[in-house]
């Protein structure tokens, strides 16, 4: 279906083009929205574009599925479900117009990153997701991979709570970093919340003051005139603010994606402390079951129990022969489990130091995105706010000297 | 709007008043002239049908005393001695002549010397209308000025500047330009700036002025029987429930909807600098978490230039707001404040004449009636000033403060456009 070395993303021109709310039944809340998938093309502009529907579930899904099939890579992250880091007047809804607009953007920005993504873009599932009405569900299915790695996530979180950190750098450092910077991203978000509810305050009482002016113009004979045109301005002044504060949420939206990253970076860490522990714990069979072996094949057991059972119940040499026998082709197919879990760890290892990488790229030139839209935002903020004042400024100057 | 005769009423008992206090004030041209018209004309009973001239005579003089006197108060400093402690502030005089300057006078004046000023001129001119002075350095008001500063005092408790001392001077720098304005306004008063009381306030030594204080105060141009009833009668609340008489009805209803719309203005005016500070708060965490990240960064060795970059683009808006919150107080709030307390005195005097001319009617008495003319006239040309000169500083007042907030979102738009710039164009540092 694909060429080797290209992905989807180098093929296909992927965005979601449209939203649409559906109703299950005909109770209001229990509509939800379907995204339109569009894929066109790019060597072929002409061709009609494949379009498909799906649910916020559906990315999910697939989301859940790569995770757990491709446990090495760092897999984009979706839009919260859930709103947080709001501020009074920020859109609770759900399925707000605006709400559904960002998480649009976010979707979109899902695809194109799998589809980006050399291994994940080459994963069937993900293709027939993006290419066919159906079918993707069933591959999802019969890999059976999801039941198993949801019955994995709890003995994940329990193991974790023992074991020890891992002992590779790279991995340690990069699990410290997600958790730092987790942190420290949530901060800002929760600071800008905070802020965005005072600006918000601080443009309303400005309102007021406006309102104060426009009535206090009509009793003032030389005031008056520049009153009430200070008191439209401030009034144009305190309306600006709601939208640009929009804007800034939608941002925040990015910088709160961002940091969810940090959780996937965390679980594949998790997963490799996992492969080294399951390793170490081979070994350490292994290395039980060899001495037990020695220990038998010597016959010096006069002091472990075995020996005296069989001292009582009068082993023979054949029964001995063949525990022995037993005992050594157990050891062989452990030393092979061994070799096979350390080729695993090696090879994850390999697979996500290069996703960590990837990662780093990837999550720089975003950061650089985000960080200038906030800039060139704020920046904007203040000429609005300062082409206002100049005209209330400009309203109490006229024909008059300042001081 | 002026008329002869109550003009020249007035300008007679401002003769008699000169001649109370041995004459000391030169008289000018407006004075005899007004003196001439006093002695042709007689008194009506309607005050309403009198056709009044402009006044532009007289304020011409205003004009020039203005051009001609520059008053500055500034340099508060701490006298200590075994019983008390004072502040003096330093109080400039300069005369110019065309311009140039011709003299100049140098005092120290404790805040008590401005209270007997305004005391005796309350006392002298109750028809006149006095500036309000600033209020005087109570605990009060200490622990309002703390509340106001709240932000920076809270900031400086965690070590560098002890607190109170800091409070302190804020505070008296900020009462200097209420004192100046005060000084200010008496000089632009044609009939007061030239008050014996007024000159030897402004350049008296310290003695003369304390044997001036040791006399008793001057009576009052009003009635004995109206004086005696209680030591300072213009201060108790007067004439409550009496009607106003219906020529100044207007321009009580006019100072009531002022005061009104000023005391709404001064309430918003202090909500919006709470508004300004929280902001300010949120702004400085807001910064500080960004400057977690940019530690973060830093710690991982990961490329810290795009945090940074943000980092000081914040930090300069923080800073700015540090400086626009620091004028907001003393030169936004403080000068409406002052306007609120204008209007009061606007009322007392209102309320005085009401009283006065209640007075009047009950008494009959002629001597008495001139007198409630030249009350008369004295409010209407003071009420005629005082708005303009109100219009003005209230102009001024909303354009420096607009002009404050143009700068800052110029600073503000500047830092950021850098910002985004910076981040544009992508770096290899690492």
């Amino acid at each position: 279906m694909t060429e080797e070395h290209s992905t989807l993303f180098d093929q296909y021109d992927i965005q979601i083009s449209n939203t649409e709310r559906r109703n299950s039944s005909i109770a209001i809340q229990d509509c939800y929205i379907v995204y339109l998938i569009e894929c066109r093309l790019k060597a072929n502009k002409e061709d009609e574009s494949i379009c498909v529907f799906r649910r916020y579930s559906d990315f999910e899904t697939l989301r859940n599925y790569l995770v757990a099939k491709y446990s090495w890579v760092i897999v984009p992250v979706l839009p919260e479900k859930t709103i947080s880091h709001t501020w009074s007047k920020s859109h609770q809804d759900r399925t707000s117009v605006e709400v559904v607009e960002r998480r649009r953007v976010l979707l979109e920005r899902f695809l194109q990153h799998v589809c980006a993504h050399p291994t994940l873009s080459a994963d069937s599932a993900v293709q027939t997701f993006l290419l066919q009405n159906d079918g993707w569900k069933h591959i999802v299915d019969t890999s059976h991979v999801l039941n198993k790695s949801e019955s994995l996530i709890p003995s994940f979180k329990l193991n974790l709570m023992q074991h020890e950190r891992t002992k590779d750098k790279r991995f340690l450092d990069a699990y410290q970093y997600a958790i730092d910077l987790n942190n420290v991203l949530h901060n800002v978000l929760r600071a800008r919340a905070k802020l965005a509810d005072r600006i918000f305050l601080y443009y309303q009482s400005h309102n007021q003051l406006g309102r104060l002016f426009s009535e206090w113009s009509t009793t003032e004979d030389k005031l008056g005139d520049s009153l009430q045109r200070a008191g439209h301005f401030l009034d144009s002044f305190a309306g600006q603010i709601e939208e640009y504060l929009h804007e800034e949420d939608a941002l925040m939206d990015f910088l709160k994606h961002q940091a969810s990253y940090c959780d996937v970076i965390k679980s594949v860490v998790e997963k490799h402390e996992q492969l080294v522990e399951d390793n170490s714990k081979q070994e350490t069979t292994l290395g039980v079951k060899r001495t037990q072996r020695d220990a038998y094949a010597t016959g010096k057991m006069n002091f472990s129990v075995n020996a005296l059972k069989s001292k009582l119940f009068g082993e023979n040499d054949q029964t001995r022969y063949a525990k022995i026998e037993t005992m050594d082709s157990d050891i062989n197919d452990a030393v092979l489990h061994c070799q096979n879990a350390d080729i695993r760890v090696k090879e994850f290892n390999k697979n996500a130091l290069i996703e960590l990488d990837f990662y780093k790229t990837m999550k720089e030139e975003q950061m650089r995105e985000i960080l200038r839209s906030y800039c060139l935002l704020q920046a904007r903020i203040a000429k609005a706010a300062l082409k206002s004042w100049t005209n209330i400024r400009d309203s109490f100057s006229s024909g008059q000297t300042p001081i | 709007m002026d008329d002869p005769l109550s003009r020249a009423l007035r300008e007679d008992e401002q003769g008699i008043s000169n001649a109370h206090e041995n004459g000391q004030s030169t008289p000018n041209v407006a004075d005899s002239d007004c003196l001439e018209n006093a002695s042709s004309l007689s008194i009506s009973h309607s005050h309403n049908d009198w056709i009044l001239p402009s006044t532009n005579e007289r304020r011409e003089e205003v004009e020039v005393n203005e051009e001609q006197i520059k008053i500055y108060v500034g340099d508060p400093k701490k006298h200590k001695s075994n019983l008390d402690s004072f502040i003096t502030y330093l109080v400039t005089t300069q005369t110019y002549n065309d311009g140039v300057q011709i003299n100049e006078t140098n005092v120290r004046r404790r805040y008590n010397d401005f209270v007997w000023l305004k005391n005796l001129l309350d006392v002298k001119y109750p028809f006149n209308i006095i500036s309000p002075l600033p209020v005087k350095h109570t605990l009060s008001k200490k622990l309002h000025v703390v509340a106001d500063d709240g932000e920076f005092i809270r900031r400086r408790m965690n070590g560098e500047l002890n607190k109170t001392q800091k409070s302190e001077l804020v505070f008296h720098f900020r009462k200097c330009s209420g004192l100046q304005n005060f000084l200010r306004r008496i000089i632009n008063n044609p009939v007061i700036s030239i008050d014996p009381s007024v000159q030897l306030f402004l350049t008296a030594d310290d003695e003369a002025l304390h044997s001036a204080q040791q006399q008793p105060n001057p009576t009052s141009p009003l009635t004995p029987q109206m004086t005696s009833s209680t030591s300072n009668p213009f201060r108790q609340p007067i004439g409550r429930g009496k009607p106003i008489p219906s020529e100044f009805s207007r321009t009580d209803n006019q100072i009531q909807t002022l005061q009104d719309n000023l005391r709404k203005l001064e309430r918003l005016s202090r909500k919006i600098e709470s508004d300004q500070i929280a902001i300010h708060t949120e702004e400085e965490h807001l910064l500080s978490t960004f400057k977690q990240w940019l530690d973060t960064e830093r710690k991982y060795d990961e490329n810290d230039s795009l945090v940074e970059t943000v980092c000081n683009a914040e930090q300069k808006i923080v800073d700015n707001q540090d400086d626009l919150l620091r004028t907001t107080n003393t030169k936004y709030i403080e000068p409406i404040n002052e306007h609120v307390l204008f209007t009061g005195i606007v009322q007392d005097v209102l309320k005085r004449r009401a009283q006065f001319s209640d007075n009047v009617t009950a008494g009959n008495n002629e001597e008495m009636f001139d007198q409630l003319t030249i009350a008369n006239e004295t409010i209407k040309a003071d009420v005629q000033r005082w708005t303009e000169g109100k219009d003005k500083e209230l102009m001024d007042l909303f354009h420096s403060m607009a002009n404050k907030k143009v700068d800052f979102y110029t600073q503000s738009v500047n830092a950021w456009e850098q910002a985004a710039a910076k981040l544009s164009t992508p770096t290899n540092q690492r």
